[in-house]
């Protein structure tokens, strides 16, 4: 038996469950990884908003790591969720774009313009700056751990290394940072 | 005496409230007496505290950059690149049919006056949402070994009538070279069957003794089409818990490359894809399903066509 044509219909609800779209999916219909793609899509973009602070690098790298997800879905095993399968990806994504690139982070546009000067504002930019000049790695996880809340297991699985790895980057991580904090001007 | 290296492994763990009580009361008692290593414990604290505070506020992507962005992702992905032949194909096949019809065949082909398909009955219906008519319009065809094949595509519009008209040139010259070319035959097409089944999850690769114990799972609307070899035409609308997946399959063998399938049509409001298949004994097999726009939303529809064609 062969399969002669196929018309997949997408699914009623607004709210569609994983388990409707995902097998789908992995067959590459296009129906089904538009519905993948607005599932997570903006919390993507939202990590590689974080991790390269530029709204249009964000765009390019979560680009990137859906062209991979697409091309890589059907051999996704299910042997983690979703979505840390996803952000594994797009977190080498955006490593390889700041590893790529010589110059600091830039800092957020709103960053620029909220020159309020109030001590919580000033505190906040010099966070991210000192952010800004860790090494991709650490900022990597630092992001992953302060501003995704992601646990250390979910770390683990995203940045593809052993839950000791993790605490010892992240030790390393923050000295770095308290570092780069306490050398600003 | 507490090493340094030590300490800041110690530290962290206490900080991530990882250790152990006894452990924690020898780390109170040294930051006590440690000015050192209680100015650490506040910096790490501190540190933690910053970085918290500090996440930024993410805006959205606006819609049309959001849609923008999946375009591009399927675009370069690939998931669509296998669509791509099928224009190409469509076209080819195309000036094909029109070389046979117009030169080979008409030397060949006996009497072949009337074939005309017969009144289109629809067999099951299923509504659509009308946001996503467009893209239910997206169908896909798969090659088939040696036989002519086509996909839906804006090239790819044929008419029935012209798939007929393919189908009977394609099988005149393999009944001429059997010696049956002078012979009237009235071909009819085998009644298709259709019931309501249970199938589970999955779609259009089980194998024929799964299908005929189907297990539990959604509703399945299925039309079965039976051919004279023995095998089955298959095309079956499921009800997913939310959402539905039309298939049309064939089981079977066909001995000789005398079928024909059709995506037939795509245009802004309705999208058609149909199957015509003959076998050596002259049985026309053509199951049609097709998904509309209409005022109250979208249909798919199941339709049988081919009832009294005939092929003298």
């Amino acid at each position: 038996m062969e399969i002669l044509a196929a018309v997949a219909l997408p699914p009623r609800t607004k709210v569609p469950d994983e388990r409707d779209w995902l097998p789908a999916a992995r067959l590459g219909e296009p129906w089904a990884l538009e519905q993948f793609y607005h599932a997570y899509q903006p919390q993507v973009y939202a990590l590689c908003r974080r991790l390269l602070g530029r709204c249009e690098d964000a765009q390019d790298a979560t680009q990137a790591a859906f062209v991979r997800a697409f091309r890589e879905l059907a051999r996704f095993r299910g042997d983690s969720a979703v979505r840390t399968w996803l952000y594994r990806i797009a977190v080498n994504e955006a490593l390889g774009m700041l590893r790529r690139r010589r110059d600091a982070l830039a800092l957020a546009e709103e960053d620029a313009c909220a020159a309020d000067g109030t001590p919580a504002v000033v505190e906040r930019l010099a966070v991210r700056a000192a952010l800004a000049r860790v090494t991709p790695a650490h900022r990597a996880i630092l992001v992953l751990r302060f501003w995704e809340g992601l646990s250390y297991l979910e770390i683990a699985a995203v940045l593809g290394i052993s839950l000791p790895a993790v605490k010892m980057r992240l030790q390393r991580a923050r000295e770095e940072f308290r570092k780069q904090y306490e050398e600003q001007p | 005496m507490i090493h340094r290296w030590r300490m800041r492994r110690t530290l962290f763990s206490f900080h991530e409230g990882e250790l152990p009580e006894a452990k924690r009361a020898v780390l109170d008692a040294h930051l006590e007496q440690c000015p050192e290593c209680a100015e650490a414990r506040r910096r790490l604290a501190e540190s933690d505290r910053l970085l918290a505070a500090a996440c930024p506020e993410t805006e959205a992507l606006s819609a049309e950059a959001t849609g923008l962005l999946f375009q591009r992702a399927l675009a370069k992905s690939g998931a669509q690149r296998r669509h791509a032949w099928w224009p190409s194909l469509v076209v080819v096949g195309g000036a094909v049919a029109v070389f046979f019809v117009g030169v080979i065949a008409p030397s060949w082909v006996p009497i072949l006056d009337v074939m005309q398909p017969g009144t289109p009955t629809t067999i099951a219906q299923v509504p659509v949402s009308p946001a996503r008519a467009r893209a239910d319009r997206e169908v896909v065809l798969h090659r088939d070994q040696g036989a002519p094949t086509a996909g839906a595509s804006q090239a790819g519009i044929a008419p029935p009538e012209e798939a007929f008209r393919v189908a009977k040139r394609l099988l005149a010259p393999r009944r001429h070279s059997h010696g049956h070319s002078r012979r009237s035959l009235v071909l009819s097409r085998p009644e298709p069957s259709f019931s309501p089944l249970r199938f589970g999850e999955g779609q259009g690769e089980r194998s024929r003794s799964q299908r005929t114990s189907p297990p539990k799972g959604p509703e399945a609307a299925t039309l079965r089409a039976p051919e004279a070899d023995g095998g089955v035409m298959v095309a079956r609308a499921e009800a997913q818990p939310r959402g539905q997946m039309f298939i049309m399959l064939t089981a079977g063998q066909v001995d000789e490359p005398v079928t024909v399938r059709q995506a037939l049509e795509e245009t802004p409001g309705y999208a058609r894809v149909a199957a015509l298949q003959s076998d050596v004994n002259g049985n026309l097999v053509w199951t049609q399903a097709t998904v509309s726009s209409e005022p109250s939303g979208s249909a798919l529809v199941l339709q049988s066509l081919g009832d009294g064609a005939r092929y003298r």
